[in-house]
């Protein structure tokens, strides 16, 4: 288990890091829908190059990246193989009874490009920046307040409930549960992510009094400091024109 | 379970899952109290870290989804943790997509609602065990329900997925069970220690 | 009128049926501090609550010459701050700025207010170093003192202390000891240190089962060996041998 720090380099320098957060969220959106439509191979490896530039240009290390990437690379390696196994039609090798089909490997190729492309935009997008600053960005975008508020929450509970549920585990190891049998194990795991739930749910009662008691009547107010510079339109000029080129592309091929 | 950005050919398949999942998810903040806000907040974050647990099976792990558990606790608000806990995931784990998050949160989330109602059974059955039954059913439902629902919208959305649809659902075959232990200890644990929780999750 | 909490006859039962207070009269006096000690379930907690108006039991209570009913909860609130037992429900923000910010921001008040009572508040408990900081990075410690912050940004008359100094280690301990000696704010303290209240407070105020049995100086009551062990207490570590 690892602590979700997706804004771990936040505090670094870069014109993604320079950039104003509301036209930096606005514009990378913009761009990853555009690459997520993408319907040929150009065009999604035109979206995966600007997606690796824009993440070369925020100077997050490969290494974290790479971590983070693993679920959607696991997601498309199991595409990879089993889309050409099923996929049919014209077979460029056999296999036995089965055989690589053509359609198949050229559509499971091109969804990969488009995911890898897709999840490295969310690097420059949330990680140049700390997260509660891109929520507030979020609510000047005219997010509804109270999804923001939820999760703005959530985040900070996530910390809190990381470290309630790895002091669990540590005590159950301590016990001498962690050998115990698998039938036993899934029991223990059961009975602590039952206490977990109860200790949260009987903690919102308490952030609530606790949100009361400092004159809280329905709606969240923050404070936040954004401010819009030219070189905040150039960027956003560069980056959505990009996304518009690309769909416009897309929509033509 | 969570699919990727970028897998649908057709935008049509994943804008209207956006749309149906933003329009549940905008009719119960728009009915919900702000009272509610840090009881669904908090179990977001429940359902999020409780997604980091690995639990070992065969030669691989599996993350657990509990799905059912939130269900069953949370009753009609079910749907907005899902949702929120997906959106976290998607932005600080990378871990399913942010196009997909309508696919991603209808199939997980409106199973929730089944593990809901199945766990309720529980109430017209007085024997010991009975929270740690309807607990294993709720819960390996839950996950069942949206394993098939998962495999009819990729199939619905493109025939050539038919393959990838059953050897996800194959896959999670055993996800199927060690969720059904896992949220049925749950059940008989807050069964035991909070009955209060169970009873005010409708309201 | 000196006196700033005036409670009268004050009962209250939780909905699952335990009587949590029974009758509890109290006034207390403009800058008074105030100990209130009692075993577990004693409604130490339950009595804070109430000055918020988070929970509304029978009987008559006024905080500032103002009765602490529906129509006047908001402004109850802001003569009160409640700090809670455990910082990670107090520190419900991201940041320790937003959480500072928080009270001042609902009482409507402009940026620049805003902005240096945080600042004021954070001085106030030395933790101005951590104001761009996030709750989840800070030691418990540090969480304590930022919680007190909280609720200094609002600018109290009246601060209501639950448990500050458990989970302590010696030195934070101290420390938040002396930063409440400082304040010259009415304070009432809700605590099972009871050293701690011996140091910190004139006024005790003795408390079992929901009814009040002993209200008195804080030498007269913890000294008071005899009275201390029927209701589940020790004599203050200092005062033992």
């Amino acid at each position: 288990m690892h602590l979700p720090e997706i804004d771990k380099y936040a505090h670094l320098d870069s014109p993604l890091h320079r950039w104003d957060g509301r036209v930096k969220v606005a514009c990378i959106a913009a761009l990853l829908l555009a690459v997520v439509l993408a319907p040929t191979y150009p065009l999604a490896l035109a979206g995966l190059a600007l997606a690796v530039a824009m993440v070369a240009l925020s100077r997050i290390p490969a290494t974290f990246i790479f971590l983070h990437v693993r679920w959607v690379l696991l997601f498309c390696l199991f595409l990879l193989v089993v889309l050409p196994l099923t996929g049919g039609g014209e077979l460029l090798w056999r296999l036995g009874p089965a055989g690589v089909s053509r359609a198949g490997l050229s559509k499971a190729g091109l969804i990969s490009l488009r995911a890898l492309a897709a999840v490295l935009l969310i690097f420059p997008m949330m990680g140049t920046a700390r997260f509660h600053v891109t929520l507030k960005a979020l609510r000047r975008l005219r997010v509804p307040s109270v999804v923001v508020q939820i999760l703005a929450f959530s985040y900070r509970y996530i910390f809190v409930l990381f470290d309630e549920l790895h002091r669990m585990l540590s005590a159950a190891r301590a016990r001498g549960h962690g050998r115990a049998r698998r039938l036993r194990m899934f029991r223990n795991v059961g009975s602590m992510l039952g206490m977990l739930l109860v200790r949260s749910l009987n903690r919102t009662t308490r952030v609530y009094q606790a949100m009361l008691s400092r004159g809280f009547r329905g709606e969240m107010k923050t404070l936040d400091d954004f401010h819009l510079r030219p070189t905040d339109l150039v960027k956003g000029v560069l980056v959505a024109g990009a996304a518009v080129l690309l769909f416009t592309a897309g929509a033509l091929a | 379970m969570h699919i990727s950005d970028g897998v649908f050919r057709d935008p049509r398949v994943w804008v209207s899952a956006c749309a149906a999942a933003g329009g549940l998810a905008g009719v119960l903040l728009a009915r919900m109290d702000a009272e509610k806000i840090p009881r669904v907040a908090l179990c977001t974050s429940f359902f999020f870290v409780a997604s980091l647990v690995h639990v070992p099976i065969g030669p691989t792990s599996v993350h657990l989804l509990l799905v059912g558990l939130v269900g069953i606790v949370m009753g009609r608000l079910a749907f907005l943790p899902i949702l929120f806990g997906l959106v976290l995931q998607a932005l600080l784990l990378q871990h399913g997509g942010l196009t997909t998050i309508g696919i991603n949160v209808l199939t997980m989330g409106l199973p929730a609602y089944g593990a809901y109602w199945l766990f309720g059974l529980e109430r017209h059955f007085g024997f010991k065990a009975a929270p740690f039954v309807f607990g294993f059913l709720a819960g390996s439902a839950a996950v069942m329900l949206g394993l098939l629902l998962l495999k009819s919208v990729l199939v619905f959305a493109d025939e050539a997925f038919v393959g990838v649809a059953w050897t996800l659902v194959i896959a999670h075959l055993p996800l199927v069970v060690v969720e059904g232990l896992i949220t049925g200890s749950a059940g008989m644990f807050l069964k035991k220690v909070e009955p209060r929780l169970l009873e005010a999750r409708g309201a | 009128m000196s006196e700033i909490i005036f409670i009268e006859n004050l009962s209250y039962t939780y909905p699952d049926g335990t009587e949590a207070l029974r009758e509890v009269s109290l006034a207390v006096a403009e800058g008074e501090r105030i100990g209130l000690v009692g075993p577990n379930g004693a409604g130490k907690s339950t009595l804070l609550l109430h000055l918020n108006g988070l929970l509304q039991g029978e009987g008559r209570i006024e905080v500032c010459g103002i009765s602490v009913t529906d129509g006047r909860l908001d402004e109850v609130r802001l003569k009160v701050g409640l700090v809670f037992q455990d910082p990670d429900d107090q520190l419900f923000m991201p940041t320790v700025f937003d959480d500072v910010a928080f009270g001042p921001l609902n009482m409507d008040l402009a940026r620049p207010e805003v902005e240096r009572r945080v600042e004021q508040a954070l001085s106030e408990v030395d933790m101005l170093y951590a104001v761009e900081r996030c709750s989840h990075h800070l030691s418990f410690g540090e969480r304590k003192r930022v919680c007190v912050a909280t609720v200094l940004s609002m600018s109290p008359q009246v601060l209501a202390l639950d448990e500050p100094t458990t989970n302590l280690d010696p030195r934070h301990r101290r420390q938040i000891i002396e930063l409440l000696r400082q304040f010259e704010l009415t304070t009432l303290v809700a605590s099972h240190d009871l050293d701690a209240v011996l140091d910190l407070c004139d006024r005790v105020v003795l408390l079992d089962a929901g009814e009040v049995v002993a209200d008195g100086p804080a030498d007269g009551i913890l000294t008071d060996r005899a009275l201390l062990e029927a209701h589940s207490l020790e004599l203050p570590l200092s005062r033992q041998s």
